[in-house]
């Protein structure tokens, strides 16, 4: 058994998006057989959440000098292009099937 | 929470026009405090928000808008929705600074997001059905859109 990749996943504010991305990131991961642990932030609050984080999935543009890797997540909400962002998640985190 | 009740016709607004998409977020927003949906300071709170943290989405031809904020600002779960007859432009979510036009706003009011999510999912996951999104937009009538909505957002998971 791996360790449990750390997902942060961020949007503007919290209080929708970021839990309609962090669902559906389980989701569709855990379909491929693997288990991944999401956390919610807002942007603003990104550099205090950074704590043992394996990959960032924001649907906000973030800042550009936090070197934890980071997809963009506006495919998790609409479903468009989704099935590249999953392989992007799986490179970044170095899981590629 | 049964997903189809969120698509109320009195709170749908096909083929309205207005200068920016503060004035369809002020409209939609007065409707909602006038059912009760969300309180008075509702409307300021996600204009504000809107500035920060742009909510439009490029999903095709057709555009949308997902405008929202803090539950405390909310009485109970509860949408609006506006066809705009010509576009007005939002800033984009992932790239805040750029501007897209968009055709279909729906105002959000969230209070518990754990209940709101599975409808906002099932929702958004439409944005990308060019068919669904230009039968929203093309529709005439409030009860035609309540209609499309209800239709596609209880069907079963």
């Amino acid at each position: 058994m791996v360790n449990k990749k750390r997902i942060l996943v961020v949007c503007g504010t919290a209080i929708a998006t970021s839990t309609v991305v962090a669902k559906k990131v389980e989701e569709l991961l855990s379909k491929r057989g693997i288990a991944v642990e999401t956390r919610q932030c807002k942007a603003a609050e990104i550099r205090s959440n950074l704590n043992g984080v394996d990959l960032i999935v924001a649907t906000t543009p973030i800042p550009k000098d936090i070197n934890v890797p980071s997809v963009r997540g506006l495919a998790f909400l609409t479903g468009v292009g989704e099935d590249d962002a999953v392989k992007e998640i799986l490179q970044k985190l170095g899981m590629e099937q | 929470m049964d997903f189809a009740e969120l698509a109320k016709e009195e709170l749908i607004f096909p083929s309205v026009e207005f200068e920016d998409n503060v004035g369809v977020i002020r409209f939609l927003a007065s409707k909602l405090i006038d059912e009760g949906v969300v309180k008075a300071d509702f409307a300021d709170a996600v204009v504000e928000r809107e500035k920060g943290f742009p909510t439009g989405l490029q999903v095709g031809e057709i555009n949308v808008a997902i405008p929202h904020t803090d539950a405390k600002h909310v009485n109970a779960a509860g949408m609006a929705v506006a066809t705009l007859k010509r576009p007005v432009n939002f800033g984009k979510m992932d790239e805040p600074e750029k501007k897209i036009p968009v055709h279909v706003v729906f105002l959000l009011a969230v209070l518990d997001p754990q209940g709101y999510i599975k409808f906002l999912s099932k929702l958004a996951r439409k944005f990308g059905d060019a068919s669904f999104m230009s039968s929203i937009y093309n529709a005439s009538t409030a009860k035609e859109i309540a209609r499309i909505l209800k239709e596609n957002l209880s069907e079963p998971e």
